[in-house]
């Protein structure tokens, strides 16, 4: 975006929030203005001005490397007006002199880098990790914090007008990402970068129960309890299976990728849904009431019904009765949003002010169209968000896993960091699980009505 | 013609107020006398689970040591090949 008033440039382009200035390659980039006799007034003004050798990029015989560009040399873009210029200080100084007097030259501005807007970075330069994390994908800080501040630089140049927006990245764009040692999940929540392991945390999964001849859950700490009358633990419907895979699934599963957080927690399977995936309140207060008796720091419900004008008043006091005896409760805001034209308010019973209510995005860190958002002023709020599109976690065998989306996949990896928080702060209690889950978020400059805090972050 | 208006029966969860945690077998006892056919009793979360008449649902309310009674609500997820569960 080009400046006509001749101001410094970068002065209306990027947030004041940020103190770090934008990379830029070292060449220049010339606004020219338009028209023919302009043109030619203002690739005079680059040579007698500046010095500087001019090409024209519409001559065959001229590299369009701009990386080859020699000292000295101005690369004319005639159909767009504009110079990429390698020059030494003072011939850029000339030549911003000239812009002050906009009969040719319009702007002067140092050429920026960009990032492709795709997450995680294509061929990300590869940084060595802490040998905790063996195995963990390696992903360059540098290049996250480009492609951070290129998404901003782009919107703010939306914001600033003028330019049509980019077309959203759409969620086939995981066909392009480095899933080979860990899911993109794993990665965005810095699951791979975290020492911690869930040891010592009983984590209860309310769900469809588990899959428990899976062979990467083999020789697992796994209690199971079913709660549907007639029917075992025994997961006959691969929901249960997968969250609890995203929840506590193994560090090195054979075959890669990881897709599982707290790896040494033990896990509490209760199964409170029937094999047709249904179920009721009594059942889930039954699984609550289950895991507070067995002591399970951290509960997750992938779980939700259309909420009424308010929160249940008997889960909310249960809810409230767990969280001061050291439990805590995590569960969906819903899948009943169809973002943009319509959202849906969060789900019961996560709208519960005592219940962590867990978002969904995707990998590009936006909310998924499904999730719901905190709509209702009396209560019914989204706490905090977690990866939610394209998540692969474990299937009941013979199918062993599978990719699929929902609030229901994002509220695992809540309990799963959750527990690994807890690990990491011996003794904390749930209230201050909850506070430090909350602020520990990764801030994503989404409004909180859609995503809480944040993402989800674990301790590393 | 006579018309036999059936009660509907309901199913509902109850929570015990905090005060009453340490004697939810008392609250029970009462919610019983009050008409509803106890299902489960969850002494560690404080809740009871069960049915009762609609006739009689409001009066539940009404016993000593219940801070809530509700509706059971009910959960369906989507099927096992649904893209978004």
């Amino acid at each position: 975006m080009f400046s006509t008033s001749g101001r410094e440039p970068f002065s209306g382009a990027f947030s004041s929030r940020r103190d770090v200035r934008p990379e830029t390659t070292g060449r220049t980039l010339v606004l020219m203005r338009h028209g023919k006799d302009a043109m030619a007034a203002g690739v005079k003004a680059l040579s007698s001005a500046a010095g500087l050798s001019t090409l024209r990029a519409s001559d065959a015989s001229n590299s369009m490397k701009m990386a080859d560009l020699e000292p000295s040399t101005a690369m004319i873009l005639d159909e767009i007006g504009v110079a990429v210029v390698n020059g030494n200080p003072d011939q850029i100084g000339r030549l911003s002199i000239q812009a002050t007097r906009p009969d040719s030259i319009l702007a002067v501005e140092a050429e920026r880098v960009v990032y492709a807007a795709v997450w995680p970075p294509i061929g990300a330069a590869v940084m060595p990790v802490a040998p905790a994390a063996a195995g963990a994908p390696n992903v360059t800080r540098e290049y996250l914090r480009g492609y951070r501040d290129g998404l901003d630089h782009a919107a703010d140049l939306c914001f600033a007008g003028g330019v049509a927006p980019l077309e959203p990245v759409r969620a086939n764009e995981r066909a392009r990402m480095n899933e080979s040692a860990a899911t993109w999940g794993l990665q965005a929540t810095r699951v791979v970068e975290s020492i911690w392991t869930g040891s010592g945390v009983k984590i209860a999964v309310l769900d469809t129960g588990f899959d428990l001849t899976h062979p990467d859950f083999a020789g697992r700490a796994i209690v199971t309890q079913s709660f549907v009358s007639g029917e075992p633990p025994q997961d006959g419907v691969g929901h249960g299976t997968h969250c609890i895979g995203t929840a506590a699934g193994a560090r090195q599963p054979n075959p890669l990728p990881r897709y599982g957080i707290a790896y040494e927690s033990e896990i509490y399977v209760g199964k409170v849904l029937n094999n047709a995936g249904r179920g009721g309140d009594a059942d889930i207060l039954a699984g609550i009431d289950w895991a507070m008796r067995n002591g399970c720091r951290v509960v997750s419900m992938s779980l939700g019904a259309p909420p009424g004008p308010k929160p249940s008043t008997v889960f909310e006091n249960i809810a409230r009765r767990a969280l001061a005896g050291g439990m805590l409760i995590i569960a969906a805001a819903g899948n009943e949003s169809d973002r943009p034209s319509y959202v849906a308010p969060v789900d019961h019973p996560a709208n519960c002010p005592s219940i962590m209510a867990v978002a969904a995005l995707d990998a590009t860190l936006q909310v998924a169209f499904f999730s719901n958002g905190g709509i209702e002023p009396n209560g019914g709020q989204v706490n905090i968000a977690g990866p939610g599109v394209d998540v692969y976690s474990s299937w009941p065998m013979p199918k062993r896993y599978d990719t699929i989306s929902g609030t229901s996949m994002a509220t695992p990896h809540v309990a799963g960091i959750a527990a690994l928080h807890a690990q990491a702060n011996p003794g904390i209690s749930a209230v201050d699980l909850w506070t430090r889950l909350v602020k520990s978020a990764r801030p994503l400059g989404l409004p909180a009505a859609d995503v809480g805090s944040g993402l989800v972050q674990a301790p590393v | 013609m006579l018309h036999m208006n059936l009660p509907e029966r309901i199913p509902v969860v109850v929570s015990v107020d905090d005060a009453h945690l340490s004697k939810v077998d008392e609250v029970v006892a009462r919610l019983r006398a009050a008409g509803m056919e106890v299902a489960q009793t969850l002494a560690h979360a404080g809740a009871v689970t069960g049915h009762v008449d609609s006739g009689r649902y409001d009066a539940l309310k009404q016993v000593h040591g219940v801070s809530g009674v509700e509706r059971e609500r009910t959960f369906q997820l989507p099927p096992p090949d649904a893209k978004i569960q």
